[in-house]
């Protein structure tokens, strides 16, 4: 079934598709991620970026201030660098101390705000900043790799592009915190008042960027405070080919529950360039060998992405030969005149991570269909209750809308295997067993959204007995334990996409499958799964660096490639 | 000290999820206090004055007293609005929208000044609507909101003082009168008779006064008491669970 949506004429994909767990977790980066938009737009708009503040110590260590002149506003990021022994180094949530800690600002800084900042960034959640405050974030070094690019570099050397293909970073983010917390710009100022970062993570993406920037120089610095003789800078192409590690765990994960209305509208803008390209994107000799172009770069790519986790290695590979096998397949099938029936056959054929790696390369031909979408990230999010809507229709939408939550049978023990928790260490999301461990009492609500449709669904079948006529507001009046639930299904009903359709409950739950759906809308490359609950992947790497702010600009950065070796 | 629209709303709603609201009521009354905050019209004071009655029993539900087409009376049971309030004027606003025009009565609620927000909404939603309620303290004051409908959302606010001959009955001391109209509605129908000096307001916030009070917290933050936000942030744990070695197995990165 296809499903038709406000926003466009084109026939989108089903739901019941789209919204499995399964497939979300097969996303990748596309042309409309964060990082991708960011970059066009701060290299379209050409922003000026130079450090007012340059104060690093022979160790590294000290104050750096960039002054961010974007199109409407002038902005700084702000950077303290400080020592941290080895064994301190951590990239979990929990952690206290980071070798960086930095900020996003609005506007100049004076030395008043600075050093108000010093006082409170390197503290991080602990520590607290005002509403001219816009991103905190910390990283820790790749210890490996960044004394090694050092060292390199301070030899007259290019750091060796196999140790770079392992690790393509020099620094890796454990938080991005934005939105109002710890006392910064709420994300309604940031969206009525910023517009240069008025998109979705925009601000938080510009950060992750600035401190890839940043981790080149700090490299370049002790590089010539080692061996000022001899000290090279990065060549050009090694230093795209560095991006920014980021360790990504639960907290994601119930961010995508909470805020349903905004992740149906990313799905929803993505499926419409989906839809648009298999709609109107004529094939041409020269689509197909872009598209060829595309593919090879793109199984280099995951042939030179390697990861410990053996089902993310065998999950590349199967990437590689499917790829190699849509190659094939379109060499036999020159004369077709639409994707829908690559798409169809690669459904048929070809494991999800394909069919959307596909979608992704099939984005990137047609820059027009696809990029002015780039504006309709945002939504907003205002839950609500229909409290006229009589009691029989609300059992129909659950029935149509939430046929796979009814689905699920309660009864079986593994359906609610899993309980999800704040711990008090940080706040941190846990998920726990239900079974054999404290704290299923303090159960996240809402967050195992099928388990409360079946609830709603049972009491709401019982009380149309004895109320047929009834209408929703009177029914809440006679069980307002339901409210909640309620008001999701009738706010998620509206949207085209609606609810993520898994049981976050079952014990067979992939958590990280939610983690890989919002980092693919991200733009990070290069998953690397260290358990169910978290994995690490490579912001930027290939983007564009502020130095090439100004020069023509190809926006033909995905799949980035290992620099070939020149000494 | 300064804090964030989220964060402060974030924080309330984990210290009313603790106190056993029910789902989807502690994010409602997280909205209401936030909002009347950021106003100007002094939520988190209310806040301040309602949580030593605010325990972690589930507050109870609403009782129907009487119910015809256009009119409802009901029981508050003496618990706070931030539980019933959004069911109230969701009552009000279907009975409106089926019958044009109707009443609803709520006995016995505390809290009342934070019904604000709801009614609010109900200009959101196409529906005009006037509220008031006798203040808890002063006897001879009585709050006045009214919102028009497709208003963007924010109303107009009054106190008037009430004429000694028309105070109401101590059975009324807590209850709350609400009108919810397809039509304008206008308060000379409801209050004229009860108040004295004419129909001057003792006090009287217009929506735009409301809009830049709300646009102004937004750029800048709201204030909030320092013993406050630590009173919540002690509140706040109560969901929290007591970390183990079993438990960290569990967290991501």
């Amino acid at each position: 079934m296809l499903v038709k949506h406000r926003m466009t004429s084109y026939p989108l994909r089903d739901p019941s598709e789209v919204m499995q767990l399964e497939r979300l977790g097969a996303l990748h980066q596309f042309r409309l991620s964060f990082m991708r938009s960011l970059i066009r737009r701060l290299m379209h708009e050409q922003w000026e970026i130079e450090p007012s503040t340059f104060q690093l110590d022979d160790s590294g260590y000290g104050t750096v201030v960039y002054r961010v002149k974007a199109t409407n506003h002038v902005f700084s990021f702000v950077l303290f660098s400080n020592y941290l022994s080895d064994e301190d180094r951590n990239d979990r949530v929990i952690a206290s101390q980071w070798d960086l800690t930095m900020a996003l600002c609005i506007g100049d800084l004076d030395e008043q705000q600075v050093e108000q900042l010093r006082a409170n960034v390197p503290k991080q959640e602990a520590g607290r900043v005002d509403a001219n405050t816009i991103v905190l974030s910390r990283a820790n070094r790749s210890s490996r790799n960044f004394e090694y690019v050092v060292n390199e570099l301070a030899a007259g050397r290019q750091p060796c592009s196999d140790i770079l293909k392992n690790v393509g970073y020099l620094y890796r983010t454990t938080a991005v915190y934005g939105s109002g917390k710890f006392g910064m710009a709420d994300w309604g100022k940031i969206r009525s008042e910023y517009p240069d970062f008025a998109r979705p993570f925009a601000a938080e993406m510009f950060t992750c960027y600035m401190l890839r920037h940043f981790s080149v120089e700090q490299a370049e610095h002790l590089a010539k405070v080692r061996s000022p003789k001899t000290a090279v800078s990065m060549n050009t192409d090694v230093r795209r080919y560095i991006g920014i590690g980021n360790a990504t765990g639960l907290g994601m994960a119930p961010y995508l529950i909470r805020h349903p209305q905004l992740i149906s509208q990313w799905i929803t803008v993505r499926e419409t360039a989906i839809a648009r390209v298999l709609s109107e994107g004529q094939v041409t000799a020269e689509h197909l060998q872009t598209l060829d172009i595309l593919a090879n770069k793109a199984r280099q790519h995951y042939l030179e992405t390697t990861v410990p986790d053996e089902s993310q290695t065998q999950r590349n590979h199967t990437l590689v030969d499917e790829l190699a096998a849509m190659q094939h397949w379109l060499e036999q099938h020159t004369q077709i005149t639409g994707w829908d029936k690559l798409t169809a056959h690669a459904k048929q054929h070809w494991h999800m991570e394909t069919q959307e790696l596909i979608h992704s390369l099939l984005m990137e031909l047609y820059p027009d269909l696809v990029d002015e979408l780039e504006d309709s990230m945002c939504a907003e999010e205002c839950p609500d209750t229909t409290p006229q809507m009589p009691l029989g229709d609300l059992k129909q939408l659950i029935e149509a809308r939430y046929a796979w939550a009814l689905d699920v049978d309660f009864e079986e023990p593994d359906a609610l295997y899993l309980f999800w928790y704040r711990s008090e260490e940080k706040m941190e999301p846990r998920v726990g067993e239900r079974f054999s461990e404290e704290g299923a009492d303090r159960e996240m609500p809402l967050l195992t959204i099928a388990r409360s449709v079946r609830q709603c669904y049972d009491l709401l079948c019982k009380d149309l007995q004895q109320h047929p006529n009834d209408d929703v507001v009177h029914f809440l009046m006679r069980e307002p334990e339901m409210k909640g639930i309620i008001a999701r299904v009738q706010t998620m009903g509206q949207e085209c996409y609606g609810d993520i359709q898994a049981n976050l409950a079952d014990r067979e739950t992939l958590p990280i499958r939610l983690l890989r759906c919002k980092l693919s809308f991200f733009g990070v490359s290069k998953f690397d799964p260290k358990s169910k609950f978290w994995v690490r992947n490579t912001m930027f790497q290939g983007a564009p660096l502020l130095t090439q702010i100004g020069e023509p600009f190809f926006d033909d950065w995905i799949f980035p490639l290992a620099p070939e070796q020149t000494q | 000290m300064k804090v964030s629209k989220n964060e402060i709303t974030a924080l309330l709603q984990q210290v009313f999820e603790g106190l056993k609201f029910r789902c989807g009521e502690y994010e409602s009354a997280a909205d209401m206090i936030v909002w009347a905050e950021m106003c100007g019209l002094s939520g988190l004071l209310a806040l301040r004055h309602s949580l030593p009655y605010l325990t972690e029993q589930s507050p109870p539900p609403l009782r129907s007293i009487h119910e015809s087409e256009t009119k409802a009376v009901l029981d508050a049971n003496n618990g706070s609005s931030l539980n019933c309030a959004d069911v109230v004027m969701n009552l009000a606003y279907t009975k409106a929208l089926a019958q044009e025009c109707c009443s609803v009565t709520v006995l016995n609620c505390h809290n009342r000044k934070l019904f604000v927000k709801t009614i609010a909404d109900c200009g959101n939603r196409g529906m005009s609507c006037l509220a008031y309620w006798r203040d808890a303290i002063d006897p001879v004051a009585l709050h006045v909101v009214i919102t028009a409908a497709d208003s963007d959302g924010m109303p107009s606010y009054s106190t008037y003082k009430l004429s000694e001959q028309s105070f109401l009955e101590d059975s009324q001391r807590q209850s709350l009168f609400v009108e919810c109209s397809t039509k304008p509605v206008t308060p000379d129908d409801h209050i004229g008779s009860l108040i004295a000096d004419g129909d001057n307001p003792a006090t009287n916030v217009l929506p735009a006064a409301l809009q830049n009070n709300y646009h102004a917290s937004l750029m800048q933050g709201l204030s909030i008491e320092e013993d406050l936000w630590t009173q919540l942030q002690a509140l706040a744990q109560i969901v929290l669970v007591e970390s183990s070695e079993q438990s960290r197995m569990g967290a991501g990165a």
